[in-house]
């Protein structure tokens, strides 16, 4: 039985390192597709810009800033803050921007109703008169061409939700943020657009996004019940025959947790909602006549993506187990160590940090990737925690909670102005 | 004692040897020389961007340049981007044959067969090459008139029209604040402006303006029909389409939307779209045919006579990796082939 165990963990394993590999391989000397982002010429349509912030005094300004300066049709664009029950001076900042720049924005502050980013941005539909609808966490730092980069994609009528590329902003900080600096590096560059690439499903990932709302409409609006609506709505788009692109050049400064406690809350979230996700709708995946086999595989195997990590502690634990009892496990053990190895994580495996690091044309930084299992161990202990916790919780009944991440920014970003 | 020291130096030399995979990690994490942000696209998009920058450029050198003019004499000059061949008698070209530094002009120039230009190129007046010229980089604030096989090696801008002679190569970006015609056996890579023609009769087509009525139930949200498999739309749809399969829109027939196929397109004789055309492998648009929106292909685009691509007023973009246009058609705004695309004959 143990042994039986022992090699379907193995088994799994295995497959989700032939999946990275896959993309690693498929962005290395793949045919790279990135079909709408050269449609920079359009009767652009109607934007509304919804802009989730909850005690973001920190950061709120300078998205705010960014997206006044952005090189998109003014009388096209409509800037809606969503200030979700803040208690600091989020509302003041907000504000006096709309002071300073009559007509330009429209604020909804929030302050009452359920929390969590979906039940805010549920909400705020009722400030959308737009059929494309673009959402950024406050923390982002929009350039001035993204807004049309995210909007081209919707030109295709199968696109339901669009994708940019998040690039940290305060990666130099600490070690923490170096490593999430190559998770991400990894987990966009070459994970996400390999998917991109093989028409698989590329992920919703909730900011730095576009929504077309007849779309959002049709799968029943935002679902206020999940820790991760990104994902959800991923899955509901696909279900009902709507695609999700990814624009790889599409990129938007963000920041990134710069301490470990916060870190291990925002990835515990993710872990629960992604898990919400899986449960909800792997079954759905499975008979939809709407989507691809490549799609309905590759769906599979992202929901299961953070169930890996309590299964990997498993086949470590059985292992041992194995070995002492004196089963003959033998080069599973090798198998098990070496998947193991390349798969744990956040998407981001080591070989494809390391291809993104060489596509990203980095440098020096790829030197760090030993110090990236760091971040997987805890990311690993963080993630079958919060599996154990959503297990225990289902049992007794419990709601879950939404966490907000904690902003560290301290003053206005000045970034390299562009040329 | 011996046996004290004996395992504590095995794991002293143990963890060292460890720690040596550690060592470039623990070298950058200390002295941080590449824990900067990536640097995200700087390129604003615009096609006339080089463009502008080479002007920018330039502006010291304007009082100089009026000397020259008025003098009717040519000079080398130094700044801050290097020496610069000012040129500042207008009509034939008497300066060097091929140029290897940068050349601004007063005035209108006419340049000779098999001038090259290594340098980029300024004039303030009009421009015309010679046949089988070769130029890296050309500007001009007036129009420009490209002779036979001429080759653009990296971007050429027209404030007023632009007329490229039979089989140039403009790799690269080619663009008119004004007018395009290209000529049959052309090649080009990224193309803009605010309207193009494959050819010089096709200026002389009527183009049709917008249509309000048109706009009005092409946006006024119609759904979207989802088609497994193949989709043929015989005369008028209303609302976007969407297939699995390819699409045939039928002659004569409107789409008051867009149209997406897993498959081709292909827009038969007169057919209209009043909205975008996607498809991941090839779109057809036969004669006669109209579409409003953008047209996307991630194979290719073939376009022949009498086709009109977006509007005045209302400039669109097509692209995709190769797009071939026939002589006689009528484009605004960009055209974008990521390989290649080329005019036929």
């Amino acid at each position: 039985m143990l042994l039986e165990l022992f090699t379907a963990v193995v088994v799994l394993i295995c497959i989700y390192t032939i999946r990275h590999y896959c993309f690693t391989v498929n962005r290395l000397i793949g045919q790279q597709r990135h079909p709408y982002v050269d449609v920079d010429t359009a009767d652009w349509p109607p934007v509304t810009v919804l802009i989730a912030a909850h005690n973001e005094e920190a950061v709120v300004a300078d998205i705010l800033s960014a997206l006044l300066e952005v090189d998109y049709p003014a009388d096209k664009l409509a800037i809606v803050p969503v200030n979700d029950r803040s208690i600091d001076g989020t509302r003041e900042i907000i504000d006096s921007y709309v002071v300073r720049y009559p007509g330009r924005i429209t604020p909804f502050h929030r302050s009452g109703g359920k929390p969590g980013k979906a039940a805010a941005l549920k909400d705020a539909m009722a400030y959308v008169n737009t059929e494309i609808m673009l959402v950024f966490d406050a923390d982002y730092v929009p350039g001035k061409a993204l807004i049309r980069q995210l909007v081209a994609p919707f030109f295709d009528p199968e696109v339901g939700s669009v994708m940019g590329r998040v690039v940290p902003l305060n990666v130099g900080k600490k070690l923490l943020t170096r490593i999430l600096d190559l998770e991400r590096s990894g987990g966009y560059q070459v994970d996400q657009q390999a998917r991109m690439n093989l028409h698989f499903v590329p992920q919703y990932g909730g900011t730095v996004a576009g929504i077309r709302k007849s779309a959002l409409d049709e799968i029943g609006g935002w679902n206020e019940n999940t820790l991760a609506e990104d994902t959800d709505l991923t899955y509901r788009m696909l279900l009902a025959g709507w695609k999700t692109v990814y624009e790889n050049r599409a990129e938007c400064y963000e920041e990134v947790p710069e301490r470990w406690p916060v870190r291990v809350r925002q990835i515990m979230r993710w872990a629960k909602g992604h898990n919400q996700a899986m449960v909800g709708y792997s079954a759905a995946l499975l008979r939809s006549r709407n989507v691809s086999w490549w799609e309905r595989l590759d769906g599979l195997l992202l929901l299961g993506v953070y169930m890996m990590a309590p299964v990997l502690l498993l086949g470590w634990l059985l292992a041992i187990v194995l070995f002492y009892l004196g089963a003959p496990v033998g080069g599973s053990i090798a198998v098990l160590g070496l998947a193991a190895f390349t798969t744990l994580g956040n998407f981001a495996a080591f070989f494809e940090i390391a291809a993104a690091a060489r596509l990203d044309g980095s440098r020096a930084r790829i030197q760090l990737l030993p110090l990236t299992f760091l971040g997987f161990t805890v990311s690993a202990i963080c993630v079958s925690r919060a599996a154990w916790q959503q297990f225990a919780a289902s049992i007794r009944g419990q709601e879950m909670v939404w966490h907000k991440t904690e902003r560290s920014r301290v003053a206005p970003v000045v970034l390299e102005k562009s040329a | 004692m011996i046996s004290v020291l004996a395992p504590l130096a095995l794991a002293t030399s143990t963890g060292a040897l460890l720690m040596v995979p550690l060592a470039p990690a623990l070298r950058e994490l200390m002295h941080k020389r590449d824990a900067g942000p990536l640097i995200t696209r700087k390129d604003d998009g615009r096609i006339s961007s080089f463009a502008s920058s080479l002007r920018t450029r330039c502006i010291p050198l304007q009082a100089l340049l009026d000397q020259c003019a008025q003098q009717g004499e040519s000079q080398f000059v130094d700044s801050p981007f290097g020496q610069v061949l000012l040129v500042g008698k207008s009509g034939v070209w008497t300066a060097p044959q091929h140029t290897t530094t940068p050349v601004v002009c007063a005035g209108c120039v006419e340049l000779p067969p098999e001038y090259h230009s290594i340098g980029d190129f300024y004039s303030r007046g009009n421009v015309r090459g010679g046949t089988r010229s070769i130029f890296r980089a050309l500007l001009s604030d007036d129009e420009i008139l490209l002779d036979d096989e001429t080759q653009i090696l990296r971007w050429i801008h027209a404030e007023s029209a632009l007329h490229v002679g039979r089989n140039c190569r403009l790799y690269g970006r080619a663009s008119s604040a004004k007018s395009l015609t290209l000529s049959s056996g052309c090649s080009f890579e990224r193309v803009y402006a605010p309207v193009i023609y494959s050819s010089k009769e096709a200026a002389t087509l009527s183009v049709r303006e917008e249509y309000a009525a048109y706009a009005r139930l092409a946006q006024s949200g119609l759904g979207r029909t989802r088609i497994r498999g193949a989709m043929h739309i015989p005369d008028q749809h209303r609302g976007d389409v969407v297939a699995t399969g390819s699409v045939d829109v039928e002659e004569g027939a409107s789409v008051f939307g867009s149209v997406k196929a897993n498959g081709e397109v292909i827009l038969k004789g007169r057919a209209e779209v009043h909205g975008s055309v996607v498809s991941t492998k090839r779109v057809h648009i036969s004669s006669g045919c109209f579409v409003k929106g953008p047209i996307i292909a991630e194979r290719e685009v073939i376009i022949a006579s009498g086709v009109q691509i977006g509007l005045p007023g209302t400039p669109t973009t097509v692209s995709a990796p190769a797009i071939h246009l026939a002589p006689g058609a009528v484009l605004h705004g960009t055209v974008w082939a990521q390989v290649e695309g080329r005019v036929g004959d």
